[in-house]
């Protein structure tokens, strides 16, 4: 039980901080006055991958905000 | 990964988008447009734009100056497609340096080019493998690359009597690119001179420009030296010459800031 429950806190961490990861790419973008389209010509990615990941950042923002 | 549509069918998405900048010129402006018929979404843009003024404001206030927020008010002064402008260099730097013409983005995105590709690539790598483990070394890392190229960065404002920028710089110590821009001056056939003040006091020049113009330069070693050393960046009025004066112009000098690092 111990050790399932340190996995959940695990996993649950893990979680908070790939949303950190999404929050501190759409927070840069923002600040520094970047598009989809800029993000993805200077990161080389494709732009649906970027569209992907800020959204996906975006998401988890808006339900905390919700549960604010 | 499959691609994300153009524009999103949640309109909570499509507000954050729109308030956040994210979205390019056709998307914007069809989100644009939709503000002026949907409350609801009105509503929402508003409520997105209000988590980006938080964030901006997250900058000490301008009487607890900091490169960090003078970078973001600088941002909002380089409007997307601006004209550029070569600038003149000083006949003896003309082997190691030149001017170049740059597109509106490639400053301000080219800077943290290598700190968002850090932080995209390394939440894609985590993401996609699921090896979440490995996230908080990954985060590091990237938050350590984020802090060197920033800090290899330096801002300098110069501002009018009525607070209006008068000279913004935004130097890139990294490849010693130094991108400025120049208020619109009434100049009486005088031109403005950018100078650079070293440690040791003595202005060099970057040469002459003209009002009303961004433009980018790429400085020689010895100035780079003398930035990281610690300088200032003046402005001052000169006569057009062919090559850029020795002194500013006591008289005509508009004025001088640190060129301080954004930590």
């Amino acid at each position: 039980m111990l050790i399932r429950v340190e996995q959940s806190d695990n996993v649950r961490l893990q979680v908070e901080n790939l949303a950190s990861v999404d929050a501190n790419l759409i927070r840069s973008a923002y600040l520094l006055g970047m598009t989809y389209s800029e993000v993805a010509n200077e990161t080389g990615l494709p732009l649906g991958t970027v569209k992907t990941r800020i959204r996906r950042g975006l998401r988890i923002m808006r339900e905390r905000m919700t549960h604010d | 990964m499959t691609d994300e549509p153009d524009a999103p069918s949640d309109p909570e998405m499509l507000a954050a988008e729109y308030a956040l900048g994210l979205l390019d010129a056709d998307a914007h402006a069809a989100a644009e447009a939709r503000m002026a018929t949907d409350s609801d979404f009105a509503a929402r843009v508003a409520r997105w734009e209000a988590v980006g003024h938080d964030w901006a404001r997250s900058a000490p206030a301008d009487d607890n100056w900091s490169p960090d927020d003078l970078w973001q008010r600088m941002e909002a002064t380089f409007p997307a497609g601006r004209e550029t402008r070569a600038l003149p260099m000083p006949a003896n730097d003309v082997s190691t340096a030149h001017a170049a013409l740059r597109s509106s983005s490639g400053w301000r995105a080219g800077t943290i080019a290598a700190s968002v590709a850090a932080l995209v690539l390394g939440g894609l790598y985590l993401g996609e493998r699921g090896r979440v483990q490995e996230f908080g070394e990954q985060l590091a890392v990237a938050e350590a690359q984020s802090r060197e190229a920033r800090s290899a960065i330096r801002v300098a404002q110069v501002s009018q009597a009525d607070g209006a920028p008068l000279l913004s710089v935004i130097y890139e110590g990294q490849d010693g690119k130094l991108t400025a821009r120049i208020a619109d001056i009434a100049d009486q056939g005088l031109v403005p001179e950018l100078w650079v003040i070293g440690p040791d006091g003595k202005p060099r020049s970057l040469g002459q420009g003209t009002g009303g113009s961004v433009f980018v330069v790429e400085i020689t070693d010895q100035m780079r030296k003398d930035i990281a050393a610690g300088s200032a960046i003046a402005i001052s009025l000169e006569k057009p010459a062919p090559v850029p004066s020795a002194q500013p112009t006591a008289e005509r000098i508009l004025g001088a800031a640190q060129l301080a690092p954004v930590t």
